[in-house]
């Protein structure tokens, strides 16, 4: 009797993950698809071509301002490489400033307890703000300050945005290393922030790691913020890719998709780089449970 | 005075004191124990000394000097916490190497210090290790190491044994005794285990609720306890305590229970005469051991039950409605309900006043007469 | 009140690790057996079975001569105290002893009910906290509340996990005492799982030694003291560790010719220290530590380059460094065949 349940619940098992697998991966493959397909493809008349029939690099070239073939209805020729070199730069800062921010204020809070019990929440309730209802009063300040379309404006805006997530995190990190292991390092004649730098941190490797990878992808794929607070010189990425359409082609779905290709290579190299840091475990063996 | 001093010591944690005005002085070079029950207040004591912890009120003291406000790191203390807190990310040898290396000594000097170090508690094999990779006892010899290595003038530790089993207990107790002896610096250590405490200790320190109960050496504490609670502490099984009233015939003083009558030796009576008044309650103690079942007439009991340890027996009696610990010999058969005779040794009683307060003790005189009724 | 039986129990882990070996082990009905060895050797894997948390790999389990091994631990007829007593904390002393009773539904009258708490009250010594709420009592009395709500339902079998293990050594002393004179008592069948082997010899009427998960002794605590069958037990049994010493270094005390190949085994309150020259002296040695425990002096000898231990009556103490003369009476030594055997 039990058998048979079984094997209908193996059956349903299979069934939802396929599910949830066709609806996460579906995305990917279509920009996949996509990105190689000439622009007579993008929307054919005699519905979907879910592969491309004609495989071809245009849609790369084009994004790279390489263009060959201007296609059936001319569309400026668009170069995204300094898009792209602006989303680098504002997301790596954006992340660097948040990450050293709020890790030292989450080290502050889970060691010291500063700020009493409420900082914390008073932090993350930073984070519950929609952007978009502080968009426009962003702008304004900024259009005083100077900092339209301009490097710092994004890094001070993508760190401030992100700095709650950081604080958020690190807590639970520096939560999980006993206090008496930066107390050794005291005695054994460090400063407090000695302590931190030679004891703390390198127990949170694997936490730093994991913060700054899913921050850096927040600030990668903003759109919102980068669209208001920028124009022409430091327009990121997602922006320019909303850009890319014409009155002639209209939506360019190949570069687009092509461009979104791309982008997904920046925050893979980071993940792969710190792959090594996201182990557990480092604790283990230093403190009796 | 080269040792560590605490002067009217107080330290409190929101309503909860902590340590209550502990003032006590540790001699350079010596084994002193600090032993209480957990939540007594000997870690806050050893935090304070080494500075993770400030005074509320009163002063530390080190070889003279006033060390209360001196950062941890440079009071020459250290500290080995109970659950190691060893550098997980670093080698045993880094490990060891980092105190030496914060304080600025020099590579050679380092390597030679450790390799040292190493030698002596026997974990050079295991230089090249992570902590994860180490058995229980290991990591105590590491913790301890990374203490040793900068020979401080005072090392702290705290309950080192109380998470390795028994047998590597045993062990280490006298390893760490022996090593105690030959590097001669003094050691505060912390222990709510009374058999560690007496084995290991020049001095002990019985604290309870924050607040000292007695300093004295092994031999008094266990012999000449200054109260109920110091007599209970030490000693296992605990003392009994039964209840008595003073009277007082002629110059002597007597002790009586319904079931037998001490007789106090005319000096000691004396020196008893302002601190138990006629008819006031007392509380005789006597240690299993000095409680004997004799063949003999005494005082009669019944067994309540036996708990055969093996190299000794430990019989539980019913004595007038109480029940009394008695130590006999493994060979001593007795038997539930069964009846039997008692007597306890007058040279070995203690008296306590009825709030537990130590009047007097025996320790091996001759002042006291047990008769039965 | 029931006879446990195990037989040919096995159970393996995933990884291959095998926690418990073949045993076969009898509980006589009302007695109190104690599971004795070091951690991981098994005793509370075989608890688990017992109860029924963990299924075994072979073998099976018999409770009156029922197999119970595929039996779910809620209709075993076991109660249970742990470690970390089990009480809820909201609830007050009476309402924790009166759960086990109310959820049974077995058509006693209130009044029968409140008798029984009391009762149990009485015997683990709550009588006067039953109006307490159970979260602020002190950590023993939680655990007294712990024993009285698993002893209230009357279950056949009592199974004990360390239940002491994290309380302070008085209240584990007085404990052993009190749960002893309960068992007694009540005439339950107890099995008490624990490492602390005064714990398994003070309360136990039969003792069973494990280690990696073989069974290597079952017997009384006078048997399993005296009588050790191996190398293990009589070295795991007694306060102060036995002392191991190569025969070779007393040849006339082992069977002709087999000095060599066996092991000395002597417990510490065996061995008398006397002068050196002394004529009852069978060995040489010399002190290399005093500890002055109160009742008792342990004196830690150095002998042919091996540690050995006395435990003697405190009084006459020898000095560190001293050469002095162990005697002992040979009927009191063990000899052990490189972990098997001994011959006495």
């Amino acid at each position: 009797m039990s058998d048979r349940l079984g094997w209908l619940r193996g059956i349903g098992k299979a069934l939802i993950v396929t599910v949830v697998g066709v609806v996460f991966l579906f995305p990917l493959y279509w920009i996949v698809t996509m990105a190689f397909k000439p622009q007579e493809e993008w929307q054919p008349i005699d519905g979907v071509h879910w592969v491309p029939d004609d495989w071809t690099l245009e849609n790369f070239k084009k994004i790279f301002g390489r263009a060959t073939d201007t296609g059936f209805f001319e569309a400026a020729p668009t170069d995204a490489t300094n898009a792209i070199v602006n989303s680098i730069v504002a997301a790596t800062g954006g992340t660097i400033l948040a990450m050293l921010v709020g890790t030292l204020t989450a080290y502050g809070i889970a060691r010291y307890k500063a700020g009493g019990g409420f900082l914390p929440f008073q932090i993350l309730q930073l984070r519950m703000f929609p952007p978009v209802a502080i968009v426009i009063p962003l702008l304004i300040m900024y259009a005083y300050l100077e900092l339209v379309d301009t490097y710092w404006g994004l890094i001070l805006i993508y760190g401030a945005v992100t700095f709650p997530f950081v604080v958020w995190l690190m807590r639970s990190f520096f939560q999980e290393v006993p206090r008496e292991i930066a107390e050794a390092a005291i005695v054994d004649g460090c400063s407090q922030w000695g302590a931190l730098f030679k004891a703390v941190l390198p127990q949170v490797r694997g936490g730093l790691a994991a913060t700054a990878l899913f921050v850096f992808i927040l600030n990668w794929s903003d759109f919102l913020l980068a669209l208001v607070l920028t124009s022409e010189q430091v327009e990121t990425a997602p922006v320019f890719l909303n850009g890319l359409q014409s009155a002639g082609a209209g939506q360019e779905y190949g570069p687009q998709a092509a461009l979104g290709l791309v982008l997904i290579i920046p925050p893979a190299i980071l993940g792969l780089a710190i792959q090594r840091y996201l182990v557990r475990g480092l604790t283990f063996g230093a403190v009796k449970r | 005075m080269a040792g560590i001093r605490l002067d009217n010591v107080t330290k409190r944690f929101g309503s909860v004191t902590a340590l209550d005005r502990i003032s006590v002085e540790i001699e350079d070079g010596e084994f002193f124990a600090v032993l209480g029950h957990p939540g007594a207040g000997k870690t806050t004591m050893l935090r304070t000394i080494v500075g993770l912890e400030t005074p509320d009120e009163g002063d530390v003291y080190a070889a003279g000097e006033r060390i209360t406000d001196v950062y941890p790191g440079d009071r020459d203390i250290a500290i080995m916490f109970q659950n190691l807190a060893l550098y997980p990310d670093k080698s045993v040898y880094n490990n060891l190497a980092f105190p030496l290396k914060q304080a600025k000594v020099p590579k050679q000097q380092i390597e030679q210090r450790v390799a040292e170090v190493a030698r002596v508690l026997r974990i050079e094999p295991l230089l090249k290790r992570k902590p994860a990779k180490l058995s229980g006892g290991e990591r105590q010899r590491v913790a301890l190491g990374r203490a040793m290595v900068r020979d401080p003038r005072a090392l702290l530790l705290d309950e080192p044994l109380s998470a390795l089993d028994a047998l590597l207990r045993l062990e280490m107790r006298a390893e760490l005794k022996r090593l105690q002896r030959e590097l001669g610096r003094t050691v505060v250590y912390v222990t709510h285990d009374q058999v560690e405490a007496m084995s290991m200790a020049d001095r002990i320190a019985v604290l309870r609720e924050g607040v000292l109960q007695q300093v004295d050496q092994p031999e008094n504490i266990y012999h000449r306890p200054a109260n109920r609670f110091v007599a209970t502490v030490v000693g296992s099984p605990p003392m009994n305590f039964l209840h008595a009233e003073g009277a007082w015939s002629g110059g002597t003083l007597e002790l009586r229970h319904p079931l037998f009558t001490v007789t106090t030796a005319e000096a000691a009576s004396e020196s008893l005469r302002g601190r138990l008044a006629e008819g006031q309650e007392c509380l005789v103690g006597v240690r299993p051991e000095d409680v004997h079942v004799t063949s003999a007439p005494g005082i009669p009991a019944t067994v309540y039950v036996t708990e055969p340890l093996g190299g000794e027996t430990v019989v539980d009696l019913d004595l007038g409605g109480r029940l009394v610990k008695a130590l006999v010999d493994p060979t001593l058969k007795l038997q539930e309900n069964e009846a039997v005779q008692l007597a306890l040794d007058g040279q070995r009683l203690h008296v306590f006043d009825a709030e537990g307060v130590g009047l007097l003790s025996a320790a091996g005189e001759p002042l006291f007469t047990v008769s039965a009724s | 009140m029931a006879e446990i039986r195990i037989q040919s129990l096995t159970k393996e882990f995933a990884g291959g690790v095998v926690a418990v070996k073949d045993l076969e082990l009898e509980v006589p009905h009302g007695s109190f057996v104690a599971l004795l060895g070091p951690s991981g050797c098994g005793k509370t894997t075989t608890m688990n079975m017992i109860s029924g948390l963990e299924r075994p790999t072979a073998g099976e389990i018999y409770f009156d001569g029922r197999p119970i091994t595929r039996v779910a631990p809620g209709k075993r007829n076991v109660g249970f105290v742990f470690q970390n007593y089990a009480i809820f904390t909201h609830m007050t002393v009476y309402g924790n002893l009166a759960f086990g009773l109310k959820v049974r539904k077995d058509g006693r009258s209130k009044a029968e009910r409140d008798a029984e708490v009391r009762r149990v009250a009485e015997i683990v010594g709550l009588s006067g906290s039953l109006e307490r709420k159970a979260g602020v009592l002190s950590v023993n009395d939680m655990q007294k509340v712990a024993l009285g709500r698993s002893m209230i339902v009357q279950p056949a079998i009592f199974l004990l996990d360390e239940p002491f293990s994290n309380l302070d050594a008085a209240f584990r002393a007085y404990m052993r005492t009190e749960l002893k004179r309960i068992q007694h008592e009540m005439g339950q069948t107890m099995v008490y799982v624990t490492h602390d082997q005064v714990e398994a010899m003070s309360m136990a009427d039969r003792i069973a030694v494990m280690n990696l998960g073989e069974l290597q002794q079952y017997g009384s605590p006078d048997d399993v003291y005296n009588r050790p069958r191996n190398r293990f037990v009589a070295g795991f049994v007694g306060s102060t560790r036995m002392n191991f010493l190569p025969a070779s270094l007393a040849p006339a005390l082992a069977p002709e010719g087999r000095a060599d190949k066996l092991t000395l085994g002597v417990r510490p309150e065996a061995i008398e220290i006397v002068a050196p020259g002394d004529a009852r002296s069978t060995l040489d040695a010399r002190v290399t530590l005093v500890e002055p425990l109160g009742a008792k002096d342990v004196v830690h000898l150095e002998v042919g380059g091996h540690d050995a231990r006395v435990v003697g009556a405190p009084g006459r103490r020898p000095h560190v460094g001293d050469s002095v003369g162990l005697s002992f009476d040979p009927s009191r030594v063990h000899l052990f065949n490189d972990e098997t055997d001994l011959a006495v």
